[in-house]
């Protein structure tokens, strides 16, 4: 397995930075798992992995994240964006704050903090 | 989790998909959406490299997400919300082909079965684009252009395994002899399907479909050294899904994806 330093640009005109690495057998292999493992969110405008002295650009980056309207994949995506206002307004209505809670966490909450 | 109705028409016993075409087309690929995603997240932390369990969570989340688009469409035609259509109905009114239902395998399997199913989406998403039915053709985009890059992802892997050691081609021919065994499912002809058809909603039958996949299944398993296997399709193999008869691999399935909803009927998150 070679190792291959995972390259974006956050905006249009900006140099190429290291978000991080993949190991893949090959050039062919790295370019996908850049793309699924740093650029589905649309991190950026463009992603690309250096081989050797070559950046090589992934293709589709550009096709299937800063492009494409992901916003099904969150909590804000329809039809799930009705349901988050909804707990947002009783939220709210109870004038209660919900403090970084995950699964399994304890939440603290209470009037007015 | 909010229920609109507390009967939902598509939730009632006695309720089947073929009482609407329309609507038992768009639960056919919600169905197959959900049940695919659901069995590729099972790779989440156990797949063979970190790279590859990124990739095929990013590939459930896809296909998931898809689903969450396809129930959207299934919710403004029934008046149901999407959770009560995805995790509220009885095992035999989903309409998914029996394939996507199967336990994950061997990570050969989830590959041979990613691909062919995904070539299946792409050709059904590519034909769904000429539907009269605009609810249909809206949210086609977005998914096509995943889809794309799911099957770069299969043919990836599958052309490298074909080229590779033997043990790994024999692994893959063995998983694509069953998968093909299975994939006459996904082209069982819908309920209503020639009023669907005659419509312009499907702008074309699940034989033209058929026809079409297996003409890039054909290409494909050429460049994977395999091309022998595209006879190991089987048109009557893996039928009755879409007519909710399912197989046992589904009722353990369906009994963990529907568990927290069935258990707290009503419950709001």
């Amino acid at each position: 397995m070679t190792r291959f330093p995972v390259l974006q640009k956050r905006r249009e005109h900006d140099d190429w930075e290291t978000v991080g690495y993949v190991h893949a057998p090959d050039r062919g292999m790295a370019l996908g798992f850049a793309l699924h493992s740093f650029f589905r969110h649309g991190e950026g405008v463009d992603c690309a992995i250096r081989d050797g002295e070559e950046v090589v650009p992934v293709a589709d980056s550009r096709d299937v994240a800063g492009n494409t309207d992901k916003s099904y994949r969150t909590s804000a995506g329809y039809p799930l964006g009705p349901k988050r206002r909804r707990a947002e307004q009783r939220i709210a209505e109870l004038g209660v704050r919900v403090a970084g809670a995950r699964p399994g966490d304890a939440v603290t909450t209470g009037a007015g903090r | 989790m909010t229920r609109l109705t507390p009967t939902p028409a598509a939730t009632r016993p006695g309720w089947t998909a073929a009482d609407d075409p329309r609507l038992a087309l768009v639960l056919s690929i919600a169905d197959d959406e959900l049940m695919i995603g659901h069995r590729h997240a099972h790779w989440t932390g156990v797949a063979p490299t970190l790279e590859a369990d990124l990739t095929f969570s990013s590939l459930a989340q896809d296909e998931i997400g898809h689903a969450v688009l396809w129930y959207g469409v299934a919710e403004e035609m029934t008046g149901e919300d999407a959770d009560t259509l995805a995790f509220g109905r009885q095992p035999s009114q989903y309409r998914h082909a029996v394939l996507v239902e199967h336990e994950p395998g061997g990570w050969a399997y989830s590959l041979v079965r990613q691909h062919a199913y995904d070539l299946f989406d792409q050709v059904r998403l590519e034909a769904l684009g000429d539907s009269t039915d605009a609810s249909i053709t809206g949210i086609l985009d977005p998914i096509l252009r995943e889809e794309r890059i799911h099957r770069a992802h299969a043919r990836a892997w599958l052309e490298r395994v074909g080229a590779g050691p033997t043990d790994g081609m024999a692994r893959i021919q063995g998983a694509a002899r069953q998968v093909l065994a299975d994939a006459g499912g996904l082209f069982e002809r819908l309920p209503w399907e020639e009023e669907l058809v005659k419509s312009g909603v499907m702008p074309v039958g699940s034989e033209v479909l058929m026809d079409r996949w297996r003409r890039q299944m054909a290409e494909d398993y050429e460049r994977f050294g395999m091309p022998e296997l595209v006879e190991a399709i089987d048109p009557a193999g893996g039928l009755g899904g879409r007519h909710g008869t399912h197989t046992a691999a589904f009722t353990p399935m369906w009994e963990e994806m529907t568990q927290l909803f069935r258990d707290h009927p009503g419950a709001t998150w």
